[in-house]
């Protein structure tokens, strides 16, 4: 059942050879040698034009006939318990015809943060559907509330679960029955050999980080149109997982049971791991839709979509490392906290992941807290790790008196990212002389920062290539593209193995009545379906060039397809172009379903790697901070298209300097309510504060798969806040261990900076 | 959003007649009112939307100076050539203010009548002293974008960003009203707390701004205006600094009015007064900028702020001078 092949894996020209087994149906890797004539070139997305102009229909646009309007009752309480729900004056209301309670549903009676759903109502418009909200009458059990950890964890707290749930829980190290004895005492026994690494090493740092509350503030919000016909559900979904979706909506274990679903996802105005779920508002759309028996229009307001539709959770980290005096990392002691919401999962940081860190005491708790709940958000867990790891990293560097990127080559080993750092370290001008500007006092300075990624996709996709008579060609996968791209390089990998040109090939996605794709997680989706898209397109290919042959009196095995002709591999063109070709099948066209292979093959790396190097302003007298520039090295395997994977990077920059610089929740302690539920004092990065972002790709033959790519939505935004945050101590003197960094927190540490520097004779002069 | 009752007057009259009425609100653009009132916190039975009246959407200048009229856009007002010739402090501040975007719909009147973005004072379900209610929660809650000065009673900023500049202008702010029209300057038109809490202007019912004036008496090419913000995109200042130096060509007619820290723009006659000519002015101007300052448990940074931008601004101010 598999091929024995020899292929070549590398990169930059360094390639090596090596034997892989491949699936037995399955096409060889591209090759360095080979002369491919789309992939590796730069084409704007097939959708662009409907996107920019408008014609693009996202879940939010539909409108089917007699479509009503769905909205969610939510709690103004940060923690209660609901004694009573009266919706009798409200489902009298002019217009309303459905009214749903949440307690009867999702059998939840605490509203335990302030957003919560309490109840929902559709009606024949909107404004009549927002004054049926307001007619509910709620007899709530208010209880005492806390919406931060450091109020969460204290002596005495209010309980934010309910029975016996503690607020503060550990979440990792988790320990197994298997590793037998005391998991307590296994940690203690670490606890105490990390500590004496780190007593003994030559130079020992530690700090302790902080991260906000980031949300993922995707321009469409949460939710779909839904419709229900004969028992079937038709559900028009913004949505990161199509056929996840489904399933919630079909399972025996979800609220709504429908016999069938179908969810069509074919735009999605960004989910960044918050639209995994169909989530309470998908539900309630659903049972309101079954109960008005016209189709329900149920997307959240942007307020909601702040309250409740996830985050990446905050963190709290403390850090110390123990180096040798020749820069080696011997151990890290690890401590971080970090709320997910009313839960106590998700809210680990990656903080000791990229480099080697010596023996390592890590223990991670999950606090919980009356606030809307976390949601995996682009490379969960990895941009606040990198945050404190990365600055943890300079600190050991400066501490040891070595330079900051010789250090971490030192204590790296990932093949690519070595070639990486010297990229980005040239690109940012890192030994460059940076004057301090005057006479107002601007400071510049440089950071690095790494990335890690795992993704070379995996099973659980199938792909349908249709090639007709009359010379069409479709490929369809029912997952979804939410901006990386995928419809246009499912098409591309499709037209490069038929010798077409991509406008030849029509890509359609988002519907769960194709064949089934993955969720977009993990950076999986490219890399998931293209395999399976071209084992399609070949197999289609080879049908077609047997009916050639057989018709021709060719010989099909020397036959194959380029320039859209057929031609006979090593001698030329057989002057038979694609459509004639296609025009000499009997049937009306070949269909073919090709499941990708469920495991990746060896190849040349697990993990995809990555380097950025920020070069940063800090304007002393305001506490502005200005990111000039980011580069941007990045590798992701075989690069299909660089334009839309520079789109991934820029992107991954962008929200990354908008994580360093811009974005928290702010939370009420008073009332336990979020103060910035919206786009204006929630603040995001605007085109006058995006830096010049560099973006350098690999392009690594890795072997993984018949594409070899890697993932690549995540891992750019993993570097990008550490990069600034280390550019901004090394323009600063003073390192800013918080984010994110306003000028509020650079005025306080130019003063710490200068008190601690004794500047009582320069006190004139500097003010 | 409550649904309402909106009227289109064309003339002035009409409008008085219709915001006669209990529970009416003017309306210009509606860049902040339609907000505050999809968000609960406004909700007028009726809305007079001012933008059909004729005659008030023009720049016209007079012996006394550049009227603006009150629904002339903020873009138009930093576009305009004899505004940048003759006032660039209020052409240059007009453009720093949100978004092209909003600078393309907003209003001047709507400028400076709007309400302050205090976080709480735009929730629903946080009672106080601005909208009926008592107390202040931003003294004992998240007040790092409130008032340093003037901060007891309440500690919302003014967030307009022409209203510093039009103070420093000693601009003259028409009022029509159920009596005609009055003349308010600008340094009496925005008022703080004690005043009367639910407003932020000096607007008594049924009153609207009809023009600015910004007086020929003030012109000056000597002016700077720094201000510091977090984000460079659409955000709200957190400290202003607003310098004119010899207004009128008056030797010695001074002006330094602070923004975003305190209810109203705050004029220092003291920090004018160090601005000698002498090489330390600016370092003597800065020195005093916290002076009366009450910082809440989050926004002390703002006096350090002011500092630094009291430093630039005397430098730009006097860079200007050198030509």
């Amino acid at each position: 059942m598999a091929q024995e092949i020899t292929i070549k894996v590398g990169f930059g020209g360094q390639f090596r050879e090596l034997t892989v087994r491949i699936q037995d149906d399955d096409v060889k890797p591209w090759q360095p040698e080979d002369r491919l004539h789309l992939i590796g070139d730069s084409l704007p997305r097939v959708d662009a034009a409907a996107k920019v102009t408008g014609t693009a229909k996202y879940a939010y646009d539909q409108q089917p006939a007699g479509m009503i309007y769905g909205k969610i009752l939510r709690s103004p309480h940060a923690n209660a318990d609901i004694v009573s729900i009266d919706t009798d004056k409200a489902s009298r209301m002019p217009g309303v015809k459905a009214v749903l309670k949440v307690p009867d549903i999702f059998e939840d009676k605490s509203a335990r943060y302030a957003g919560a759903e309490i109840a929902a109502v559709a009606a024949e418009t909107e404004a009549q559907a927002e004054a049926a909200l307001r007619a509910i009458e709620v007899e709530y059990d208010i209880k005492p509330h806390c919406v931060t950890v450091e109020d969460s964890r204290k002596e005495g707290a209010p309980q934010v679960g309910r029975g016996g749930q503690q607020n503060v829980a550990r979440i990792s190290p988790r320990m197994g029955r298997r590793g037998g004895g005391n998991g307590d005492s296994r940690l203690a026994r670490q606890e105490a050999a990390v500590k004496e690494i780190i007593d003994q090493a030559d130079v020992a740092v530690e700090g302790e980080f902080r991260t906000e509350v980031q949300t993922h503030a995707p321009l469409e919000t949460h939710g779909g149109v839904c419709t229900w016909e004969d028992g079937r559900l038709i559900f028009w979904a913004s949505s990161q997982a199509t056929f996840g979706f489904r399933n919630e909506m079909t399972s025996n274990w979800s609220r709504v049971k429908a016999k069938e679903c179908q969810v069509l996802s074919e735009y999605v105005g960004g989910g960044f791991g918050s639209k995994f779920s169909a989530g309470r508002e998908g539900v309630l759309g659903a049972l309101l839709s079954k109960e008005a028996g016209v189709p329900v229009h149920m997307m959240l307001n942007r307020s909601e979509e702040q309250l409740s539709a996830g985050n990446r959770p905050d963190s709290i980290q403390q850090m110390k490392m123990g180096v040798s005096k020749d820069g080696e990392i011997l151990g890290t002691r690890i401590r971080s906290w970090g709320t997910p919401g009313t839960g106590t999962g998700g809210a680990g940081a990656h903080n000791d992941g990229i480099y080697n860190i010596g023996e390592t005491d890590k223990i991670e708790y999950g606090v919980r807290t009356n606030t809307g709940g976390a949601r995996a958000h682009r490379a969960p867990g990895w941009p606040q790790g990198a945050f404190a790891l990365e600055q943890m990293m300079d600190m050991a560097a400066e501490g040891i008196g070595m330079d900051r990127v010789e250090f971490r080559k030192k204590n790296d080993d990932h093949p690519i990212r070595k070639v990486e750092y010297d990229i980005a370290k040239q690109r940012i001008g890192w030994d460059q002389k940076r004057p301090v500007k005057g006479p107002g006092i601007k400071r510049k300075g440089v950071g690095m920062a790494s990335n890690l990624w795992f993704s070379a996709g995996g099973g659980g996709a199938s792909a349908l290539v249709r090639i007709t008579k009359d010379g069409q060609v479709e490929v369809r996968n029912g997952s979804q593209d939410i901006g990386t791209g995928t419809r246009t390089v499912m098409g591309m990998v499709v037209a490069e193995e038929l010798g077409l040109d991509l406008d030849q090939v029509t890509t359609r996605i988002g519907n769960t009545d194709d064949p089934k794709g993955p969720a977009s997680g993990g950076s999986t989706t490219i890399g998931t379906v293209t395999p399976a898209a071209r084992l399609a397109a070949h197999h289609a290919k080879r049908q077609l060039l047997e009916i050639v042959a057989e018709r021709k009196g060719w010989i099909a095995s020397e036959l194959d397809l380029k320039d859209q002709e057929v031609y006979k591999v090593g001698e030329g063109s057989l002057n038979l172009n694609f459509k004639d070709a296609c025009a000499l099948m009997d049937d009306d066209a070949i269909e073919v379903l090709k499941g990708r292979p469920r495991r990746n093959y060896e190849g040349f790396s697990d993990t995809n790697a990555g380097v950025q190097a920020a070069l940063v302003e800090v304007d002393e007298e305001t506490g502005e901070v200005r990111v000039e520039k980011v580069v941007a090295v990045a590798d992701a395997g075989k690069i299909i298209n660089p334009m839309t994977s520079e789109s991934q990077v820029r992107g991954g920059v962008i929200q990354g300097v908008s994580f360093a610089l811009f974005e928290r929740r702010v939370m009420d302690r008073q009332k336990g309510r979020m103060l910035n539920d919206d786009l204006e004092n929630y603040k995001i990065l605007g085109a006058a504060d995006c830096p010049e972002i560099d973006v350098v790709l690999l392009d690594v033959y890795n072997g993984k798969s018949n594409t070899q790519v890697m993932g690549l939505g995540e891992p750019p935004i993993v570097a990008t806040a550490a990069a600034v945050a280390n550019a901004v101590s090394d323009a600063l003197g003073v390192r800013i261990y918080d984010l994110p960094i306003t000028p509020k927190k650079v005025l306080e540490a130019i003063a710490k900076r200068d008190a601690a520097r004794g500047t009582s004779e320069k006190k004139g002069e500097r003010l | 959003m409550k649904p309402f009752k909106l009227i289109q007057p064309t003339h002035e009259n009409e409008a008085l007649q219709a915001r006669s009425s209990d529970g009416s609100e003017y309306m210009a653009a509606g860049t902040d009112l339609l907000n505050r009132i999809k968000e609960h916190v406004a909700s007028p039975e009726t809305v007079v939307d001012l933008k059909k009246i004729s005659g008030l959407d023009q720049i016209e200048s007079d012996d006394r100076g550049i009227w603006l009229g009150a629904m002339v856009r903020m873009s138009e007002v930093s576009g305009h050539p004899e505004i940048q010739r003759r006032f660039p402090a209020v052409a240059t501040t007009v453009g720093h203010a949100a978004t092209p975007q909003i600078r393309n719909m907003a209003t001047v009147a709507g400028n400076i009548c709007q309400k302050p973005r205090c976080w709480y004072l735009r929730h629903e379900g946080y009672p106080c002293i601005k909208n009926g209610g008592t107390g202040c929660w931003a003294k004992d809650g998240e007040n790092e974008f409130h008032a340093i000065f003037d901060n007891q009673i309440c500690s919302a900023t003014q967030p307009s960003n022409l209203a510093p500049v039009l103070v420093a202008h000693d601009a003259i702010i028409e009022v029509q009203g159920q009596d005609g029209v009055k003349e308010i300057t600008a340094g009496d038109f925005f008022t703080g707390p004690s005043e009367n809490p639910l407003m932020e202007v000096k607007l008594s019912a049924g009153e609207f701004v009809r023009r600015i004036l910004l007086p020929a008496e003030t012109e000056t090419s000597l002016w700077a205006y720094e201000e510091a913000r977090e984000k460079q995109s659409f955000d709200w200042a957190q400290a202003s600094v607003t310098i004119l130096l010899d207004r009128g060509g008056r030797k010695g007619d001074h002006r330094v009015i602070l923004g975003a820290v305190s209810p109203a723009p705050l004029r220092r006659e003291d920090m004018e007064k160090k601005l000698n000519g002498s090489d330390d002015e600016a370092t003597q101007a800065a020195l005093i900028a916290g002076e009366g300052a009450t910082p809440l448990s989050q926004n002390g940074y703002k006096v350090p702020m002011l500092q630094g931008l009291i430093r630039r601004a005397v430098r730009v101010v006097r860079s200007r001078e050198e030509g």
